[in-house]
């Protein structure tokens, strides 16, 4: 049984901390799924015109990374700066959320799912000159495999690995105990990166990797430069440099990119978005991530261990006028812990319709009356937002709700690591996290055995068709037990000059791929 | 020489007890730099472990004794996240701080003292009446908000320059040698934001001070005499207006450098301020100390040359 231990999710991407002002206009989504004017809707990675080599891109994002390595470091920054621009898997998830060669050119699965083989590119090298082979591969899942300090994240994703060999130097074999249909889609994240041994002492200052391009400044919170690392294997990167500014403040975020400054806005507030979607000088992109925005409620705490108040809770909130007041309309309402990147995703959003009658009356059934209920907002814009939302409406129905700003820190220390809270509004960002309601001990103190029974075997079932069946019996389940009231996925916008093209559209992964990025 | 010496001693023991406010403060704040280190993904034992080796397990008097005796010797400590030197992280942020409120607070003297001498001067006509109403005004402008107004107007919408941000790709002193002009474009509207305010506080201090010796009997007999009243103020006057307005420098050069750290914020600048900010937020514990301090020490300093600057201009004080 997979020990299941805590992963915390809440690496809030893009729009999540961009502190942005309010503002009453009211650019719905309705009609700005403003596709890019000339990339085919295929794989972002498709070739747009030939764009000067030597070019400089400027890119904007709004979490700066907190420190160079991706193997610990936590926070969205990281992957979002390092993974495939700088350092690189065995295998790629595009932007499509296809598998992709990458360091490996071609690999193998056994049919009972136990063996992975994969051989290996024989021209790779590191960025610090040293050439790369399947000893160093070793040596990156062994670390992962070993190594007490990994995060949770990467511990679960080797936890059913028996072992890691290296026959020679272009083959790896990777040995499962169990069939995992998700290790192949981990390794190709972060927990896969293949990392060079002799840089381990410096990881947190400078990164020693096989991709694309190599750190030659990093300044946090502010900035961070990466230029094309001139001895990669592959196709060498098409724009010479990039450099990374870190803006919080989404206004300010919003005139850099208008005064030319800053080519791409990797994440735009959604109130700030109107006016360049209805700009011919800019590209637009309206995307979706893997967050899964919810309402979260302690279930360990009475009377929240009721499921009747819980569904209640539920029926109680209209999801439009939270997505609305927190995303502009951006987004899409769901009604289970999945986004439509999930292979399993299944539209549940109608389970618990707006309906205060019903509220009310699951309520009364519960015995509850004069409930007064704490809820603690983190500081990303989204919570902000939807925190007066969810007083009022559950006002309407005789809940007194206490709203209780807190900053993350204290965040993380009381709600996520004490259960000490009744309601909390967060951002789930990490992709197929619906494993978190396998856990009691996650902050939710879910207990469900059943649950816990069919995430274990969705991920050992002997085909993905039965594992994405068990996966949406979880999702239908936990929606049932109305566990959270799951209001939206999180949006992803951004802005990009006209003269910019190979850029990544779909925000699934946690990387900002830069590698067939153009800039004429 | 006993002033001196008094002052001295009075200065050490101001930043003796600035350190221990400010370590008290961040000892009380919720929230544990090594959980956020640890990252939301750690296990308690490993921030247990991240606890040990940051030494927070330490008793506080040991912590505050590790830190002062740090700080003398020159050893600001490492960044949690990331083990980045400090000293470094402090530096590297001065050549974007230090011009700015330099910038800001000559900007704002520029244009408060003449404004200021000539609402006294005309303080029974309109032209006086109109400074002081006008300065007033001022007064109410936050800094960060004229920040933004001159970032979009001058910045985005007219474009004559930056909106913000700082020198692409620059680091360190070497921006002022290589890039000077780029540079202090920059810093421009940062700087307007932060005199607008300033300047309305100077004006109206000016205008006060040099009205006080405007009244004064030495002025009335300096006019009998057959000066002027300009000449009057020049020979006679401003000297004596200056050291209130001495007073009033000193402590708005501490409330500059605060300013700037929220109009850094508005300009994007990777300052001193987006620093301190970033530290308060990951629970940078050292880190915001020794900035603190740093900002302390500065405070602390203009106002002792501000001390030692009335002996200069004062000479009564020279024979006590």
């Amino acid at each position: 049984m997979t020990r299941l231990s805590k992963r915390f999710s809440v690496l809030v991407l893009a729009g999540a901390l961009l502190a942005g002002a309010c503002s009453d206009d009211d650019e719905g989504a309705s009609d700005t799924t403003a596709a890019t004017t000339e990339t085919s809707s295929g794989t972002a990675t498709t070739q747009g015109s030939e764009g000067q080599s030597d070019a400089t891109l400027n890119v904007g994002a709004v979490l700066a990374p907190t420190s160079l390595d991706l193997t610990r470091g936590s926070g969205a920054g990281i992957p979002q700066l390092l993974l495939y621009n700088v350092y690189e898997t065995l295998v790629k998830i595009t932007d499509d959320g296809e598998f992709e060669p990458l360091l490996a050119e071609s690999y193998e699965v056994s049919d009972d799912g136990l063996t992975y083989t994969f051989t290996l590119h024989d021209d790779v090298t590191f960025q610090s000159g040293k050439p790369m082979t399947s000893a160093d591969v070793k040596f990156s899942f062994d670390r992962n495999l070993t190594d007490p300090a990994a995060p949770s994240i990467i511990a679960e994703t080797f936890s059913k690995v028996a072992s890691v060999e290296a026959p020679d130097p272009t083959t790896v074999v990777v040995t499962l105990n169990e069939r995992s249909r998700n290790f192949l889609y981990n390794i190709a994240q972060t927990s896969g990166i293949v990392i060079n041994e002799a840089a381990v002492p410096t990881l947190q200052s400078a990164a020693d990797g096989t991709g694309p391009f190599e750190v030659t400044a990093f300044a946090p919170p502010d900035t961070a430069t990466l230029t094309r690392f001139e001895g990669y294997w592959g196709e060498p990167a098409k724009v010479a440099e990039v450099q990374w500014r870190y803006i919080t403040d989404a206004s300010a975020l919003a005139a850099a990119a208008q005064s030319g400054e800053i080519d791409i806005v990797t994440n735009l507030a959604p109130e700030l978005f109107g006016p360049f979607a209805d700009d011919d000088s800019y590209k637009v992109v309206d995307a979706l991530t893997n967050g899964e925005t919810i309402l979260a409620m302690n279930n360990s705490k009475a009377p929240l261990d009721d499921v009747r108040v819980r569904q209640a809770i539920s029926h109680a909130i209209n999801k439009e006028d939270v997505l609305q007041a927190a995303e502009s309309g951006y987004g899409r309402i769901i009604g289970s812990h999945s986004s439509p990147a999930d292979p399993w995703f299944e539209d549940l959003a109608g389970k618990y319709p707006y309906d205060p009658e019903r509220a009310r009356s699951l309520l009364a059934e519960a015995g509850v009356s004069d409930l007064t209920l704490t809820l603690r907002a983190p500081p990303p814009p989204y919570a902000q937002a939807t925190a007066p939302i969810v007083q009022s409406q559950l006002a309407e129905v005789g809940i007194t709700v206490q709203i209780e700003n807190v900053q993350f820190p204290l965040w993380i220390e009381e709600v996520f690591t004490n259960a000490n809270y009744d309601l909390t509004i967060i951002s789930h960002v990490e992709a197929r996290d619906v494993v978190r309601y396998g856990d009691a001990q996650y902050y939710w103190r879910y207990d469900s055995p059943e649950v816990q029974a069919l995430l274990d075997q969705a991920d050992a079932a002997p085909t993905e068709a039965e594992s994405d069946e068990l996966y949406r019996q979880v999702l239908n389940r936990i929606a049932d037990d109305a566990v959270n009231d799951w209001l939206f996925v999180l949006p992803n916008l951004q802005v990009i000059q006209s003269n910019i093209e190979g850029y990544p559209e779909n925000a699934y992964s946690l990387s900002y791929d830069l590698s067939g990025i153009t800039k004429a | 020489m006993r002033f001196v010496a008094r002052r001295v001693a009075t200065f050490l023991a101001s930043l003796l007890a600035a350190s221990l406010v400010v370590f008290a403060v961040m000892a009380v704040l919720p929230g544990d730099p090594a959980t956020v280190a640890a990252g939301t993904e750690a296990t308690p034992e490993q921030v247990q472990a991240l606890r040990q080796e940051f030494g927070l397990d330490a008793p506080a008097p040991e912590r505050y004794a590790d830190w002062i005796g740090g700080l003398v010797t020159g050893d600001l400590g490492e960044t949690f996240l990331g083990g980045r030197s400090i000293t470094t992280e402090i530096g590297s942020r001065l050549p974007v701080t230090l011009p700015l409120a330099a910038l800001g607070m000559v900007l704002a003297v520029l244009v408060a003292v003449p404004l200021g001498v000539l609402a006294a001067l005309g303080h029974r006509r309109t032209s006086g009446t109109v400074i002081s109403a006008v300065s007033q005004l001022g007064i109410a402008f936050p800094a960060f908000w004229a920040g933004i107004i001159l970032s979009t107007v001058v910045g985005v919408r007219l474009g004559w320059l930056p909106a913000n941000g700082w020198v692409p790709g620059a680091s360190g002193w070497s921006v002022w040698t290589e890039e000077p002009w780029e540079a202090f474009q920059r810093l421009i509207l940062p700087a307007v934001s932060l005199a607008l305010v300033q300047s309305a506080i100077l004006t109206r201090y000016v205008r006060s001070a040099v009205l006080e010796v405007l009244r004064e009997d030495w002025l009335r007999t300096a006019r009998a005499k057959g000066l002027t009243r300009a000449q009057a103020l020049r020979r006679h006057g401003l000297r004596n207006a200056a050291i209130p307005v001495v007073t009033v420098l000193g402590l708005q050069l501490a409330a500059v450098v605060v300013g700037a750290v929220v109009v850094e914020n508005v300009f994007t600048l990777p300052g001193l301020g987006s620093k301190l900010i970033d530290g308060i937020n990951n629970r940078e514990v050292v880190l915001v100390q020794d900035i603190v301090m740093l900002l302390t020490v500065v405070a602390l300093v203009v106002n002792l040359l501000v001390d030692l600057a009335y002996v200069v201009i004062d000479p009564r004080l020279r024979h006590r």
